[in-house]
């Protein structure tokens, strides 16, 4: 079972995959597209491909889902490499402050 | 119940197009005669701008007394949709039958008109058309709202009326009692920025909204059907048409990548697993 902000989390995420390029598009598993679609169904109508992610009030959700899919579907394997040196560094950190 | 002829506001060219042809098998029984119409002649006024927004919980008598809820601050792009094109709205109010239809709950279209003055932002002259409240609102809108938090609303006085849907089809039209034509309220207490400015408008001037029904027909010649089978305006004689846009994986990289950290991403790697089983799909592929 789906709880509210979750099921909110995924439509905005299912409405701003959809507005995405199709050559993008095609790299999100068409499984993982149907499910959002499934799960979906909430007003996101204020998700415009016009309006910049970053100046929409997005769930943290959202961020968190967009990010595994941005990791696993559109990362090749240098960004992969990248980002985990990134990830990697703040995980110590944040380990470091909460010692 | 007589039906909108969709024929009527689609250019020949584009009938002739398969994908059109869909577009008009959706449209056709879809919207009422004298619903199309207003919808033309409300998109076709150049006095005014037709704006909606689609809701599907929040009754239209709530809306039509309270004003329609602004998410997003002050700026109604966020809330509120525009099609210059009749076509375009046309799709777009078709399709909000089924955009919430989740649980079983019927759906509706919230249509304003607004004045341009009050759109193009002018300072001094722009009559402001928003209100902060601090009342507690009921959850709608799509969005979820937090007790106690200041709230920007559309002032019900722009609200023309509301398209209630039932079972994938347009049921009716209310006509909200609190319009008025005549804006002459007190501007004290109420919002009018630079946000305010409804950019759809420079954007899309261009395209065939303002022109009057006949030029229309005519202008429709002009129309072309671009390598993504969608329809534009012949660039030599519409220079101003701007593309499509559409978003990069870059962009969607830049924001979720860009301030997570580790922790917190392997918890959503777990989550999303929880949520999509994405392992046993994975498994049976």
């Amino acid at each position: 079972m789906i709880d509210f902000k979750n099921k909110k989390a995924i439509s905005e995420v299912y409405e701003i995959l959809n507005q995405l390029k199709e050559d993008s598009l095609k790299k999100v598993p068409p499984e993982l597209m149907e499910k959002l679609r499934n799960h979906a169904g909430y007003d996101v109508s204020y998700i415009k491909p016009e309006i910049p992610l970053e100046k929409l009030e997005l769930e943290p959700e959202t961020k968190d889902i967009l990010a595994v899919i941005s990791y696993q579907c559109f990362c090749n394997e240098e960004e992969k490499k990248k980002w985990n040196q990134i990830l990697l560094k703040n995980e110590m950190e944040y380990r470091r402050k909460n010692n | 119940m007589e039906y909108f002829d969709p024929a009527i506001i689609m250019p020949k060219k584009m009938l002739q197009d398969e994908f059109f042809q869909s577009i008009k098998r959706d449209l056709t029984n879809r919207i009422p005669k004298d619903i199309g119409e207003m919808l033309i002649r409300e998109n076709n006024d150049p006095e005014h701008i037709l704006i909606y927004h689609r809701t599907s919980r929040v009754p239209a008598k709530t809306i039509f007394q309270n004003g329609l809820l602004i998410a997003g601050g002050n700026n109604i792009e966020y809330t509120t949709s525009r099609d210059p094109n009749n076509i375009g709205l046309f799709v777009n109010i078709n399709g909000a039958a089924g955009y919430k239809s989740d649980g079983g709950y019927g759906s509706r279209v919230i249509l304003m008109r607004i004045p341009k003055s009050a759109i193009e932002y002018e300072p001094g002259i722009s009559k402001p058309i928003l209100m902060k409240t601090d009342d507690v609102a009921e959850q709608g809108g799509g969005m979820a709202i937090v007790a106690g938090k200041t709230q920007t609303y559309l002032l019900p006085e722009y609200i023309i009326g509301s398209l209630e849907y039932e079972d994938g089809k347009i049921a009716g039209y209310i006509e909200n009692p609190n319009y008025r034509e005549v804006h002459d309220y007190q501007n004290n207490g109420l919002t009018c920025t630079e946000e305010l400015i409804y950019s759809f408008i420079e954007q899309k001037r261009s395209d065939l909204q303002g022109l009057d029904f006949d030029t229309q027909i005519e202008v429709a010649d002009q129309l072309i059907i671009d390598e993504n089978n969608e329809y534009m305006l012949h660039p030599e004689k519409f220079p101003k048409v701007s593309p499509k846009v559409t978003r990069s994986e870059e962009e969607i990289k830049e924001f979720s990548l860009k301030d997570i950290v580790l922790s917190k991403l392997k918890k959503s790697f777990e989550k999303i697993k929880r949520i999509f089983d994405l392992d046993k799909e994975k498994d049976e592929r």
